[in-house]
Parts: C-alpha cells; sequence; structure tokens
C-alpha cells in the first residue's frame, strides 16, 4: 500500500518536471509582445473605466471609457511564461489571474463580496494568496450572521470543510469543541492551536466547579473584532509539537486607512423556552408510582397509608386539631417542573469601533458590552471588552505593531450532566409532578417558603434555579508587541513579545433548603460553598528573519528562519466548606472547621522551538514547500524534529490547459508532514514526588512510573488535494483527501502491580484518519439578484491501530464506550435488545438469566429479551457487541447568501449525519428503576401477560438489568439544523454626518430536522473523543431572535 | 572612504566585508546560535511546582522526614486488605449478607486472581516507595547529607517497613516478586521475572534484612522523629516495631527459636534496662476495676461468682486512645485514623451497623461458639469476656465485630476514626510462649547439668500462656514449706537455679528485703481472662506435648487476637511447621481449623493439599 502511493508521488513529479521543462526550452523564442484585454461588470457586462491592471514583467496600465487595456512586455521572456495579472477596481473584488500567451482577454469583475479563486490566508507569517498554497487551507471571513454570536466558534460551524464545531451546550457563552479531520487523540488535548493575532492562545478548557461547564477562552474575544480567520490544515508542523490537531490563525481589528472610521452596533434577542420533554402528569405518575410500590413488596395497605398516596383531606375538629392525611396538600399537585427550568432570555450586546490614524501611526479601538440571559432559569452571560491594536512606522524600514485586549465576563450558570440532586434540568424532568415548589398548610394554602427536598430524595427544582449559586468570572488580558524591521529588499527582521494572563474565579454555593442532601465520608453535607482561583499566564516571543527572493516571472522565495520560546504558569487553588449555620453564610469562611478542604495544584511549562520554512515558486506553475521545526520541550527530554514537505502543481498555468475556458484555475496540491501534540503532562518524563497525607500532614511519595522516552504524540499527515475555479469563477471546488497517522499516541496502560502503580502514561497507541473534505462556493445568480451558495462536506474514518494497554472500555454517563485496536476510538459497547418478553411462557422457553451472587435470575415476561451472544444462556458481559458508532458519516454547512440591491438574505444550516448517540436522558426517563418521574413512552409499559410492546415492565431497582447499557438508548443523532438566517437592510438614503445604516434581524437555531428524541443532537459533553455522542441533559440551543442596527460613521 | 560609500557599507551590510572577516563573522554567529541555544536548554527545563522532582528531593534530613511520613501514610492505606486477607480468609471472620461476591469470594476461599481484594498495588506501592527511599538513603549517606546515625534509623526503620510488607504479601500468596531496587524507568517494570521467590526464601531473605539492620531499636533523638508529633499523635505508635516483626520471621523457621525468644526479651528491654513493670508485662493487679493499665476479664472483688460483677477491662486496650497513657502498656505498635484526614479509617464501613457502616464482615459462627463459647472462667461459668463484650457485640440477632467501632460516635456517624492494631503484648507473650515451648524440645540439658533440662523452658510457656510468672515459678521445698519471698518467682529450674537471659524473668514481690521485681503483676493470658488453664495430661492427649501447646497457642491467638490481621499467619505458620515435622500433619490441621468456619456453616470446606501451592490466595501479578 506504502509503496503504490509513493509510486504515484514519483510518477506526479516526474509529469510535473517533464512539463516544466517544455517551458523552459521555449524560453529565447520571442521577445516582446502585448497583451490586451477589456475589463467589464460580470453582472451588466458593461466596460469598467479606471481599473487597474498590473502584471508581471510589464508595467500597470489603466483601462479606458471603453473598459480596454493593453499591456507592453518588453523583457525577453517567452509568451508561453505565466505571469500573475491583478485587476483592481474599485467596489469590485480584486481579480487575480494566471496567464500565458497573448490573448485577448475579457475580465469579468465581481462585486466586493464575491468569493473567487483568490482568496487572502493568514499565515504564521503574515498573508499569503490561497493561489500560491500548496496547502489545505480556508479562510473565513466573519459574515453579518456572525454578529450576534457571543463566541467565535460560532464562526467555524459549518463553513470549513473538515471541521467539526460542536457547541458543548446551549447555556449563554458556552465554547465549542473542535476536531479537525477526525481525532488525533485520546488524552492529550484534541482542540487545534489557537493563534491569535500572532500569539499562541491556549483553547484548553480549565476544569471548572460546575459540573459539565468548561470555560472558553475564545468567549474573550468579541466576534466583532475579528476580521480575519484561517485554518492550516496542513502546514501546521510549523508549531512543531503544538500544532497536531490543525492551527487556526484569527487576526483581530486593523486598519491601513488613517481616515477615522467608526462603527456602531448594538442588537437585542429573545431566546425562546425549548419544546418540554412529554414526562407524565400527576395521575399517570401516581399509578406508575403504584406499580412501583407494589414491585418494592408493599402491600396494598401499606401503599394507601403512604402519605403521598393517601386521598384523605386533612380535617380539623373543633379544638382545631387536624386528622387525615396532613400531608395531603403537599402531594395533591400537577406540577410541570420544566417550566421550573426554563425561562424566555434577552440578549444585548453594544459594540464600538473606532479606526484611524496618520501617516506613521494606526490604530483599532474597540469597546463591547453584552449581557445575555441563557434559557436555563438563573443562568446569564455578561462580558465587557476592549481592544487596542495600533500599527507604528518608526522609521521607513522599522514598524511596531501592538496588540492589547482584555476581557472581563461573568457567568451565572447550571450544573449539565448526569443527573445529580444539583443539576436544574435533570431534576426538573425526574421530579414527581405530584410534589409543588412552595410549602401548603392543612388547609391547602399555598406558602411563599420554597418546599424541602421530598421524600424521594429529589430537589426542589425552584430551589435549585433560584437559590443555587454558580457563579464564573472570567479576565483575560493578551499584550503584544511586535518589530520589524527591513534591513533590505531581500532580508526582514521580526520579533514579538507578548504576555498572556488569564483567571477565571468560581464561587459556588449550594444551600439547604430545597436540596438533597449529599454525605462526605465523615460528616451529611447540609449546603456548600466552594471556590476556586485558576491562574493561568503565558510569556510568549519570537523571532525570525524572511528572505525574500525574485529569480524572474513567477519564479520567487520566501524563506523564514527563527524561533519561538514559550513559557506558561498556571495555578489552581480551591477550598471546599460545607453546613454553614445558614444558608445566608455563603462565603467558605463560615463552613464547619472540621470538614474544610482546600487544596490546589501549581504547573509550569517551558517549550522552545526553532524552525525554518522555505516557499518557492517556480515558473508561476510549481509550488514548493519545506518546514523544518525542531521543539524542546520541559514535557519531554530530547529535542523533536518535525519536517513537512509538500508541493503544488498549477494545472492551470499549463499552456495545454489555457485553452479550456471553463477552467480558471486548478491546482493539484500534495502534501506529508510530521506535526506533535506536547499535552502529554507536565512531568511525565521524571522521576518525581507527590504529596501523601498522614494524619493530615504531607509526606512525599513516589508520584508515578517515570517514562524517560515520553515523547510528544506525533501525527503524520499526508494528503492529496485540489483545488480549482470554473465558470469564469463562478464556481469554486476545493477537495482534499487525507491520511492521518497518529504515531506515539498517548495511553494510559495497566502498569505490572510489582510496580506499586496501577497505570502508567505512555506513547503506547496508534491512530490513523482517512478523510475527505469537500468545499463548494458558487454564484448561483449573478445578476440583479446575486445569490451564492456555499457547501461543505467532510468524511472522515477514525481507527485505532496499536493500543498497548489493550482494549479500553470506559463509564461515561452510563454509557459504556470501547477503545480497540481496528475500530474508531470510543465505540457504544453494550447489550443487543430484541425486544420485550410478551408472555412469560415466552421468557420461560428462551431460559435466559443472571447470576446474582450464585443465584441464577431468570428473565420473565416483561424484561428486556436480551441478544445472549455467546449462546450459554446467561446473559453477562461476554454478550456486549459494538451497538454505535458515534462518529458521523459526513457533516458540514451550507450557506446561503442571496442580495438584492441593498437587501440580503443569508442562512447557513449545519449539519451532521450518521453519528449515533447515547440518549442518556432518554435512559433517566425510561429506566423505570426507581419512583423518579419517567417519560409518557413508560405509559406504554409492560402490563399484562401477551402485552406486545417495547417498554419493559416496571419493577422497583430494576433487578434483571432492564435498563442496563444497550442499543434502547442508542440513537441516530443525524440532524439538519437552520443555524442562523439573517435579513439585512442598508438604508438608502442617510444624512451626511453617517455613512451607513444597516438594519438586520437574525434568527439563530429557527429550525432542526431530527429523529433524535434528546433535547438537542447538537452537543459535546467534553473534548476528549470518547465522550464524542455521549448525552448527558444538556442545556439545548435555544432558538432565538435578534434585531439590530449597525451604524458607520 | 568618502561619506558616500560610509553610508553604502552601512546600507548593504556585510557584502562590503571581506571574505576572511565574513567567516570569522560566521563562526561568530555560530557560537552565538550555539550559546543561545544552550541557554535556551536550560531556560525549557523547569522546576515541577505540582510534583516534587527527584533531583530536588533527598537533600537533607528534613526530606528523608517527610519521606518517611509519605512512606507511612500508605501504610495505612493497607490496613483494610490486610485485616481483610487476613482474617476473613481464614476461621474467625465471616461475612453477612450485605457482602458483595469479591467479600464472599474471599471468605469461601473461592476468589479468583482479578478479585479486587487480592490487588497488590497497594503492597508494592509501599514497597517500590521502600526501594527508591533506600537507595537515595544511600545516596545522602555518600554525599554527606546526613549522619551515619541518621542514615541508620532511617534506612532500618524504612527496611523494616519493606520486610513487614514483604512478610505480609508472602504469607498471603505463596510465591511473589521480590524487588529490592527502585524502578528508575519504564523499562525496570517487571524487567526481572526471575526474581520470584517462594515463602521459604522470602522468610530467609527478611531475616538476614532484619539482622543486618544498623539499628533494630526504634527512632532517636538523632533522626528528629522519636517523639514526634503530628496533631495528637505520637509517631512512636505507628513506627512498626523491628523486633516484634524479627521474632514472628524467626518462628517461621526451624532453628531459631532461641533467637525468636531472645528477640522478645530484647524488645522487653530495649535500651538496656528493663522497661517499667508496666509495660507489656500483661499484668494482672487491681480488683477494685479502677486501674486501666490493667486488661484483665475479672469482677468485682469478693463478688468472683457473680456473673453480674462482670468487669470487663480487657477492651480497654481496644477502646484508650493511644495519646492516653495507660495505652502503650498493651499496644506496642497501633495506627490511630484521624477523622478528618486520608487514610480514611476503613473499619466503620466494612463491620458497622450505623452511618457509614455497611455491615459487610462479622464474626463467624465458629469463632463464636467453637472458640469464646466454650471458654470456662475461674468461677465456673462458660464464658470469655474477649468474646462478647470484648471482640464482638450482639446488635439484636446481628453479632458485630466491635474491636474496630469503639471510636465510632453515633452522634457523628460520617466520623470514620479509630485504630489499627498491629503489635500488641498480648499477642507478643504469645509468641513468646510458642518460642519456649519449641525451644524446650532441644534435648539434653543446659550447659551439660543434668538439673537443667532444656524441657524446663515449657514452663514459662505455661506461665505465658496460662497462669503467670509468679505462679508458675512459686516453689516450694520438697518438703512443702515455702521459701522466702525474694527466692521465688524469678523464671528458673528451681528456686536460686535461675533460667538464663533470655528466660530469665524477675517476678518477685518480698517486702522484707524490699524487693519489687519487674514482672511482678505479670499475668498469663488465660488468667488475664479469668480462664481455667489449658494443661497437658498425657493420658488424656495422644498428642505430644509440645503440639498440645502449639495448638493451644494457637487457639489462644484466636481468642485473643481475633480480627487483628494475623489470623491466616498463625494457622500458616503451625501448619508449615508441622507439616515439615511431620508430612500431612500441618495439611490435617489447616483443614481442621479452616473446616471448622465451614462446618459451623453447614457448608462444604476448602480442602488443603499437602502440596503447598493451592494454600495460598491467587493473585495477578502481571
Amino acid at each position: 500500500m506504502k509503496t503504490m502511493k509513493r509510486r504515484y508521488f514519483y510518477i506526479l513529479l516526474l509529469t510535473a518536471l517533464l512539463t516544466s521543462s517544455q517551458g523552459v526550452f521555449c524560453q529565447s523564442e520571442t521577445t516582446g509582445f502585448t497583451v490586451k484585454g477589456i475589463v467589464v461588470s460580470a453582472v451588466t457586462g458593461k466596460p469598467l473605466a479606471g481599473a487597474r491592471v498590473s502584471m508581471e514583467g510589464s508595467k500597470p496600465a489603466m483601462t479606458e471609457e471603453t473598459g480596454q487595456f493593453e499591456l507592453a512586455v518588453v523583457e525577453k521572456e517567452a509568451m508561453s511564461v505565466t505571469r500573475l495579472l491583478q485587476v483592481s477596481v474599485p467596489g469590485y473584488a480584486t481579480k487575480k489571474l494566471l496567464l500565458n500567451g497573448s490573448r485577448l482577454l475579457r475580465i469579468a469583475m465581481n462585486d466586493e463580496t464575491f468569493k473567487g479563486m483568490d482568496q487572502v490566508l493568514q499565515t504564521p507569517f503574515g498573508v499569503a494568496s490561497s493561489l500560491f498554497s500548496p496547502y489545505a487551507t480556508a479562510a473565513v471571513s466573519p459574515n453579518l450572521s456572525a454578529t450576534t454570536k457571543s463566541t467565535p466558534d460560532a464562526l467555524f460551524q459549518g463553513s470549513v470543510s473538515g471541521l467539526n464545531t460542536v457547541f458543548r451546550s446551549g447555556q449563554p457563552g458556552s465554547g465549542a469543541n473542535m476536531y479537525l479531520q477526525g481525532f488525533q487523540s485520546m488524552l492529550a488535548t484534541s482542540q487545534p492551536l489557537i493563534i491569535v493575532d500572532g500569539v499562541p492562545y491556549e483553547n484548553f478548557g480549565f476544569k471548572s466547579l460546575i459540573s459539565n461547564y468548561q470555560t472558553n477562552p475564545l468567549s474573550a474575544i468579541e466576534v466583532k473584532d475579528i476580521e480575519s480567520i484561517s485554518v492550516l490544515k496542513d502546514g501546521s508542523g510549523i508549531y512543531g509539537g503544538k500544532g497536531a490537531n490543525g492551527v487556526i490563525l484569527i487576526n483581530t481589528l486593523s486598519t491601513s486607512d488613517p481616515a477615522t472610521k467608526l462603527e456602531a452596533h448594538v442588537h437585542t434577542g429573545m431566546s425562546f423556552v425549548p419544546k418540554s420533554f412529554p414526562v407524565m402528569n400527576a395521575s399517570q405518575y401516581r399509578t406508575f408510582l403504584g406499580d412501583m410500590l407494589a414491585s418494592a413488596g408493599l402491600s396494598t395497605s401499606a401503599i394507601q397509608n403512604l402519605p403521598y398516596i393517601n386521598q384523605e383531606k386533612p380535617v380539623a375538629d373543633k379544638y382545631g386539631r387536624y386528622s387525615g392525611n396532613l400531608d395531603y396538600y403537599r402531594y395533591a399537585n400537577n406540577t410541570d417542573w420544566q417550566k421550573s427550568a426554563y425561562e424566555m432570555a434577552e440578549d444585548q450586546n453594544y459594540y464600538l469601533n473606532v479606526k484611524g490614524g496618520d501617516q506613521t501611526a494606526l490604530y483599532a479601538l474597540s469597546l463591547g458590552f453584552l449581557n445575555q440571559d441563557g434559557i436555563e432559569s438563573g443562568t446569564n452571560y455578561s462580558r465587557f471588552n476592549m481592544r487596542f491594536n495600533s500599527d507604528i512606522a518608526i522609521s521607513q524600514r522599522f514598524n511596531a505593531h501592538t496588540n492589547m485586549s482584555f476581557s472581563y465576563g461573568t457567568r451565572s450558570l447550571q450544573n449539565e450532566g448526569p443527573s445529580s440532586s444539583y443539576n436544574l434540568l435533570s431534576t426538573s424532568l425526574i421530579k414527581a409532578p405530584i410534589t409543588a415548589a412552595h410549602k401548603f398548610d392543612y388547609q391547602g394554602n399555598e406558602s411563599p417558603n420554597l418546599e424541602e427536598a421530598d421524600v424521594f430524595g429529589v430537589s426542589n427544582p425552584e430551589a435549585i434555579a433560584s437559590n443555587i449559586v454558580l457563579k464564573n468570572l472570567n479576565y483575560r488580558f493578551l499584550g503584544k508587541i511586535g518589530l520589524d524591521y527591513t534591513v533590505n529588499q531581500n532580508w526582514r527582521l521580526d520579533g514579538a513579545f507578548s504576555l498572556h494572563f488569564n483567571k477565571d474565579r468560581e464561587r459556588i454555593f449550594i444551600p439547604e433548603a430545597g436540596i438533597a442532601s449529599d454525605t462526605l465520608s465523615n460528616a451529611i453535607v447540609l449546603n456548600q460553598a466552594q471556590h476556586r482561583v485558576e491562574r493561568w499566564f503565558n510569556l510568549y516571543g519570537e523571532g525570525y528573519a524572511t528572505y525574500t527572493k525574485n529569480f524572474g516571472i513567477g519564479t520567487h522565495l520566501m524563506a523564514h528562519g527563527g524561533m519561538r520560546y514559550q513559557s506558561v504558569q498556571s495555578e489552581n487553588d480551591y477550598a471546599y466548606a460545607y453546613n454553614s449555620s445558614s444558608d445566608e453564610f455563603k462565603s467558605i469562611q463560615y463552613g464547619d472547621l472540621n470538614l474544610r478542604k482546600i487544596g490546589g495544584s501549581l504547573g509550569r511549562q517551558n517549550w522552545m522551538s526553532f524552525f525554518a520554512d522555505a516557499d518557492l515558486t517556480l515558473k508561476n506553475k510549481f509550488l514548493f514547500s519545506a518546514i523544518l521545526s525542531s521543539d524542546a520541550s520541559s514535557r519531554y527530554n530530547s529535542m523533536r524534529l518535525f519536517p513537512t514537505l509538500s508541493g503544488a502543481w498549477l494545472l492551470s498555468s499549463e499552456p495545454f490547459m489555457s485553452k479550456i475556458e471553463k477552467i480558471d484555475f486548478l491546482k493539484i496540491r500534495v502534501n506529508a508532514g510530521l506535526s506533535g501534540n506536547d499535552d502529554i503532562g507536565n512531568y511525565s518524563q521524571k522521576t518525581y514526588y507527590v504529596a501523601q497525607s498522614f494524619l493530615g500532614n504531607n509526606g512525599l511519595v513516589l508520584g508515578g512510573i517515570p517514562d524517560a522516552e515520553i515523547g510528544p504524540e506525533m501525527l503524520t499527515k499526508t494528503s492529496i488535494g485540489l483545488d480549482g475555479s470554473f465558470f469564469k469563477e463562478r464556481l469554486q471546488v476545493s477537495l482534499d483527501a487525507y491520511h492521518h497517522v497518529v504515531n506515539d499516541m498517548l495511553t494510559l496502560s495497566h502498569a505490572m502491580p510489582s510496580s506499586g502503580f496501577d497505570y502508567y502514561l505512555s506513547n503506547g497507541g496508534a491512530m490513523k484518519n482517512d478523510g475527505l473534505d469537500l468545499t463548494v462556493n458558487g454564484r448561483i445568480v449573478n445578476s440583479a439578484i446575486k445569490w451564492d451558495l456555499g457547501l461543505t462536506i467532510s468524511r472522515y474514518k477514525n481507527e485505532v491501530t496499536r493500543l498497548d494497554c489493550g482494549t479500553l472500555e470506559s463509564d461515561l454517563n452510563g454509557a459504556t464506550v470501547q477503545t480497540k485496536v481496528g475500530q474508531p476510538i470510543g465505540v457504544f459497547y453494550g447489550y443487543q435488545t430484541n425486544g420485550v418478553y410478551t408472555t412469560q411462557e415466552e421468557a420461560g422457553a428462551a431460559g435466559k438469566y443472571i447470576m446474582d451472587g450464585s443465584v441464577k435470575r431468570y428473565f420473565s415476561g416483561g424484561d428486556i429479551r436480551f441478544v445472549d451472544k455467546t449462546g450459554e444462556g446467561e446473559i453477562n458481559e461476554k454478550d456486549r457487541i459494538v451497538i454505535g458508532d458515534p462518529n458521523p458519516d459526513v457533516f458540514g454547512g451550507i450557506m446561503n447568501a442571496v442580495s438584492w440591491k441593498t437587501v440580503s438574505l443569508e442562512t447557513r444550516f449545519t449539519y451532521s449525519l450518521g453519528g449515533d448517540v447515547f440518549n442518556y436522558t432518554r435512559y433517566l426517563l425510561e429506566s423505570m428503576s426507581g419512583f423518579d418521574n419517567q417519560s409518557q413512552a413508560v405509559l406504554n409499559r409492560w402490563q399484562v401477560d401477551g402485552q406486545s410492546t417495547s417498554i419493559p415492565k416496571a419493577t422497583w431497582g430494576d433487578p434483571m438489568g432492564n435498563s442496563r447499557f444497550s442499543d434502547r438508548w442508542i440513537e441516530d443523532g443525524s440532524y439538519l439544523r437552520l443555524k442562523d438566517v439573517t435579513l439585512s437592510y442598508l438604508l438608502p438614503n442617510v444624512p451626511d454626518a453617517v455613512k451607513s445604516v444597516r438594519l438586520f434581524v437574525t434568527g439563530e437555531n429557527l429550525l432542526t430536522l431530527t429523529n433524535y428524541m434528546g433535547a438537542d443532537p447538537e452537543f459535546s459533553q467534553s473534548e476528549s473523543p470518547l465522550y464524542y455522542g455521549v448525552d448527558a441533559v444538556i442545556c439545548p440551543q435555544p432558538k432565538a431572535v435578534f434585531l439590530g442596527i449597525k451604524i458607520g460613521l | 572612504m568618502n561619506a558616500r560609500d560610509i553610508k553604502d557599507r552601512v546600507q548593504t551590510g556585510h557584502r562590503f566585508l571581506s571574505r576572511k572577516t565574513r567567516r570569522i563573522k560566521a563562526v561568530k554567529y555560530l557560537f552565538a546560535v550555539l550559546l543561545l541555544s544552550g541557554f535556551c536548554y536550560s531556560c525549557i527545563d523547569t522546576e515541577s511546582l505540582e510534583v516534587l522532582d527527584e533531583s530536588d528531593h533527598y537533600q537533607n534530613l528534613a526530606d528523608a522526614q517527610k519521606s518517611v511520613i509519605g512512606l507511612y501514610g500508605k501504610v495505612m492505606g493497607m490496613a483494610e486488605q490486610l485485616v481483610v486477607l487476613n482474617e476473613l480468609h481464614a476461621d474467625l471472620m465471616d461475612v453477612t449478607t450485605n457482602a458483595d461476591q469479591d467479600l464472599q469470594d474471599i471468605s469461601n476461599f473461592t476468589s479468583n486472581a482479578d478479585n479486587p481484594w487480592t490487588n497488590p498495588v497497594p503492597f508494592y506501592s509501599v514497597i517500590q516507595n521502600c526501594n527508591d527511599m533506600l537507595a537515595h538513603f544511600d545516596l545522602m549517606l555518600a554525599n554527606h547529607q546526613f549522619t551515619k546515625d541518621q542514615y541508620n534509623e532511617f534506612y532500618s526503620d524504612v527496611m523494616t517497613v519493606r520486610c513487614w510488607t514483604y512478610f505480609q504479601v508472602g504469607t498471603l500468596f505463596g510465591k511473589i516478586p521480590y524487588l529490592t531496587k527502585p524502578i528508575k524507568s519504564l523499562k525496570d517494570v517487571g524487567a526481572d521475572q526471575s526474581s520470584y521467590i517462594g515463602l521459604d526464601e522470602l522468610i530467609s531473605n527478611l531475616i538476614t534484612c532484619m539482622e543486618n539492620l544498623p539499628t533494630l531499636n526504634q527512632y532517636t533523638s538523632v533522626s528528629g522523629m522519636a517523639s514526634k508529633k503530628l496533631g495528637n499523635y505520637n509517631l512512636d505508635d505507628y513506627f512498626i516495631n523491628k523486633r516484634c516483626l524479627l521474632s514472628e520471621l524467626y518462628l517461621w523457621t526451624d532453628d531459631q527459636y532461641y533467637k525468636a525468644a531472645k528477640t522478645i526479651r530484647d524488645f522487653h528491654i530495649e535500651g538496656g534496662t528493663e522497661e517499667t513493670w508496666k509495660r507489656y508485662k500483661t499484668i494482672s493487679y487491681v480488683y477494685q476495676g479502677t486501674f486501666e493499665g490493667a486488661y484483665m476479664v475479672t469482677y468485682t472483688r469478693y463478688l468472683w461468682n457473680d456473673i453480674n460483677s462482670l468487669v470487663n477491662l480487657w477492651v480497654n486496650m481496644f477502646q484508650l486512645g493511644m495519646n492516653e497513657s495507660w495505652a502503650n502498656f498493651e499496644n506496642i505498635t497501633c495506627m490511630t485514623y484521624d477523622p478528618s484526614y486520608t487514610p480514611t479509617y476503613p473499619f466503620i464501613r466494612l463491620m458497622g451497623t450505623q452511618g457509614v457502616g455497611k455491615y459487610l464482615l462479622k464474626p463467624s459462627a465458629n469463632a463464636i461458639d467453637n472458640y469464646w463459647g466454650v471458654q470456662v472462667q475461674t468461677n465456673g461459668f462458660t464464658f470469655d469476656g474477649r468474646g462478647e463484650g470484648g471482640s464482638y457485640e450482639m446488635n439484636g440477632q446481628q453479632p458485630v465485630i466491635t474491636k474496630y467501632l469503639h471510636s465510632f460516635d453515633a452522634n457523628a456517624p460520617y466520623e470514620q476514626s479509630g485504630k489499627w492494631f498491629i503489635y500488641r503484648a498480648g499477642w507478643l507473650n504469645l509468641l513468646y510462649a510458642e518460642a519456649c515451648n519449641r525451644y524446650a524440645e532441644t534435648p539434653g540439658y543446659v550447659d551439660g547439668d543434668p538439673t537443667k533440662p532444656y524441657s524446663a523452658y515449657r514452663r514459662l510457656t505455661n506461665a505465658f500462656l496460662n497462669t503467670s510468672l509468679s505462679a508458675e515459678f512459686n516453689f516450694t521445698r520438697p518438703d512443702g514449706t515455702t521459701y522466702p519471698a525474694d527466692s521465688v518467682a524469678v523464671s528458673g529450674w528451681s528456686a536460686g537455679k535461675e533460667f538464663p537471659y533470655p528466660f530469665y524473668f524477675d517476678a518477685r514481690y518480698s517486702t522484707t528485703p524490699y524487693h519489687r521485681g519487674y514482672w511482678r503483676d505479670h499475668s498469663g493470658i488465660r488468667n488475664r481472662a479469668s480462664l481455667t488453664s489449658v494443661t497437658y495430661d498425657s493420658t488424656a492427649t495422644v498428642q505430644p506435648e509440645v503440639r498440645f501447646y502449639e495448638k493451644a497457642i494457637l487457639d489462644e491467638l484466636a481468642l485473643e487476637t481475633a480480627y487483628e490481621g494475623h489470623r491466616w499467619r498463625d494457622i500458616l505458620r503451625i501448619a508449615r511447621r508441622w507439616n515439615r515435622e511431620k508430612a500431612g500433619t500441618g495439611t490435617a490441621l489447616l483443614n481442621q481449623v479452616i473446616g471448622a468456619k465451614f462446618a459451623k456453616n453447614g457448608k462444604s470446606a476448602p480442602v488443603f493439599l499437602d502440596n503447598e501451592s493451592n494454600w495460598y490466595l491467587p493473585v495477578n501479578f502481571q
């Protein structure tokens, strides 16, 4: 297989060389010729005057009234040499053409919004044209719909092929988990490296006190500050041991125009309460409860005497003494608890930026404030942010650039994830509808006081919604000073130094009132307060030299060499306190002295990388690029090398292709490179000691088995790509096929017990991803009405190829995911079911049983018919099989933009097809093992012999394990979602003082097509690939509508 | 050179320089780059903040102390497994219906290698830490980072912990990996597969290790560990007693009974002089029930025959906090768990019935009925205060092991505190009895003197097991008259013919002349519990005397030290010794002792074969 691939590569290389030599030999044939043409508007076909036309090897020209131009080539070079021609007209998108021969050209210019084949790409060293990039890259330009987003992650959704961007939750300000071209790691980070204004911006979420929440570093960046984004799928080796998950380069606010410009932006919106789950109402629940109690072994009379069953109203005698069921009113309710969980939410956003300057200094300043309520009761996100960027020309050759940004965000959140007594969503689902939020007296009068946790041990959702404090405060500062010095026309020096600081403060308080109590190892928890501070400090510096050299038309070299250095310090401190004397004492100092817990950790990591790259463009036909970086890190012992080689052939530059009118541009790319993932823990290679408690004092004991050879995970990327532009650039296609091999994948292996450790970390695994990314952009209608359609389709196949630790089974929220050689990472592994035993007789005939200690328990009528894979009669762990693959078959987005005059309509659909999901919510609501309220599906439960149904019988405690992890809970998680739609209107007549006024209406998540029965098919509990597809009562993405105005001054 | 030239030169940089200068410059740059990279290499090396790097540890005395503290934290983490494996996997403890399959398997001798209770990782975690510490102590000594005296104490303590842990692991699992070098990298893990050794080889290795220790004494002020207190806890109580371990190890061989006895006696007089009369003398002294130091099962004075006047002072040894002065009369090595800190006390969860108590383990019916249930008090009652009311109590119909529950407070049901009893005087004195019993088998006479038969040492067995030193050696003249008080109550062949050390005990109590022997209030273990003596009657017993007493001591160990984590080891020791003496007799003993628990429960008992390999718990060392 490998040799085959290599052979293809050689053939390709040979063809490329042969064809190129033709051009070289023809060189001396002609001396001097002219290129003539006409520049017209693509829409109207009318000639455009004043267009600036330039071409390599010739003086630039301007078009006349007729739109015609003529360029004389005086140099003694062949006509067949491919030259870059560039046409720019104010108000139109600049056009680049690669041209050979002297044809009469008809150049059709499109409006500025038009996405042609030439895209400006951010690179680690500046900008470049996508035409001359041998790598798979994608540029994302923030569109108008994006302006209502509170976090930049949203920009990637659906718009970058290969980048699977999944929002973690619908809580305000939540970030997304991003996986580029499959999964590249199991235990280390799987998130792309983000570079903001040239500074690595670590995008790992800190662990939070609030369950399922993780800090979203990207939310510190105001979306409207973003000028451009590029995604490097290949070529990330320039970042050595940090580049394996791909690189996202984000550039913020800048201007090249000294004129002062001001832009104001205000929007406000509403988010709507989602559709509620169909859980049982009070009367349905009462019947279910009766069945459950009976199955728990209670007699009918005992059941009747229970306060929540007994229907005897309390009656007072003449002395005012009450008899009857004193708790009657407490349980005589029909409460829709989901109403406590959600509420309509408001959203406000104010933003202002000013850009301007003079000849020597340019600046851009922005200020923003947003306040966003979440649909989950009690949740809110507010943020203040500012940014100041400047470019200063100190001398003609010497420039300085500064970037400074500060953001302060506060969040009020709710716990998410697997059911707990503090989790609002799960509690509101399972809370018995017969209970009430407030207390009642004996006459049935409702008190304003909140009811306690109920007799079944379920908290009062109203108390969670209103009294639990779950706050996260985030401060982030990033400052950078960059300098560049142009030595001469070939050499340039760049240097930058930056400081990046983040602090997260968290405070949670869980009151006693209304919340089911928890236990510690030495006490019952009444209330609890927890504080946490996480500090992260990053110093980063880089310096490099750039060498550029032109060797003639279409042949030039650009090379860089330099180094970067990063030092990260982190600190995490936390304190837990329990049982303060009142729920009003929310601070940790009030907790019981004996139960206090404090702790924390410190981390430090240094990284240094030497790097060099060289990009050679040969005759405007061949592109070669080589990267070599060499990393040293405090995390591993030896230097690591990361080489990358790529090449591309611009087929459209060949004479034989230039005759094909339909093809404007065609490029074939080949890339092979190595990059790493150094998220392997700070100390794995060392012998080290950790604290061991002994009577409250800390002694020191060995911390782990040192692996002196541990190193970064090594990702070998090989890819072939094609970029093409057709029909006068009306259609752009980009296709990538890749094969990724992750070697030295970090694994946690079972250690020999005599080592004294259960597990050790090592580079003991390997994995591969094969995939295809397709991006298609087209202008479907190009007249007074313009319609642009964009489509991304991505597909990958992940397979674990080596796992020294053997097959891994991880239990996540009741799901078991298996990681095994030959399978994708983290597939669902459980029991296969085949309906429900309709009759006792049928179950008896099947004769399946489980072992309870040494006792055989046989399945009976109404139990789930588990498939006995081994055929041994006993249903046990050996009968489990792979029951689902959470990886989607395809995912991507569909973008539409239609405009007419000053009205435009943008829509973005995102989709994911074929991925399986573990529906934890349904597992919670259909398990029927206790007194929790269940979904209406259980009304159809098996109750009489002979009943044919898919829901098993209700048995207290579920002794047969009918609710065990099986294909009952696996669903198809495919969806198509109208992620956003924006209608905007640019006012045609505005006062002189104002440049432009745009009004817009945006809708988010208005439509979702899915068969998934959970709250939302889009969720991501953790960045770990193992959790992919494991749902866990997460707040759904809300439907929202925004109204906004954007004013330019 | 004119001004223009200079300007040009500045602008065009090195092009003006001659070739030679350029080469020099290049070398300079190369040097600068090398220097820079060297500098940077030191930049990328970080100091670990979250964890302590090896290079920063073991630099001084404080580091050594921190390591010992950490090590004992780890040792305390083994309590749960060691007690369960040595007791539940024996005849005195049983599971309740609450116990899961894994515990049931341990109890029924049906566990497999994957049973979490037999996971050897916690044991080897201690062993590997010891290996690492010992290697570093050697380095510290070589680097003069602490003195030889300090080294001696730290080294001896850590080596003792390692030997003690190996001894536990070996007696539970039989053939085990014996590793003595620290792991420096992943490659060292499991590299040496030939390191598996059997129990005999292990015992011999451990004895060699222990005998070669620089000191067998406890820490002194030299190391800063003696009388060191952490919170309210005196660390002296936590350090594994070296002589207790060594004497027990000697009993596992056939020819070192003398050394065993001597080591125990050395322990009694550790530091050169006999410890005070109170310490470790298993005294019986007081009749009013006010002296807490006497851990007796007795009756109110003059109401000897009134069962209602029973005073059970024996349980005090488990109840008293280790900071109480009396506690040290009995407890030698005893680890107290603080409710606020980890490691958490595990036994309330296992044995308790309230709060965190899951009530998983209980006394076996065999222990209740066949051991304590058949003991006869000196006043004729069939009763043993060390059973009900001592080691267990009835909670309704449920027998609950209470040895570990004395610190449980029903008002704070989630606080888990208590003690882990490792070595105490009652146990040690029975071991002394065992050593004497065997040493008394030595044929011939001491010093060749026919009035000094070795067999007389068995009187010490009787004194320590049954009555007391003063009663046993209360010689009378051939005519029946008594000697003066200052010439009897000394262990010997007869009055004035004292046993040599380590068999010499002074139990005299004489007013004229005034003399108080250290052992004057000593009591045999049975006498302390007010039980009748077990005496050999050659007409009633077919067994030779030595075996009779050995079995009696084994039974007494059950009565006295049940649930303290010795049981399996005790049975194994005697059974192996008997098998060595006469093949099959030990196997029969093992089958008999363990089988009784199953017989009592009406279950079929496990069958132990003569080949020892099926005696041990299956374990997974892979």
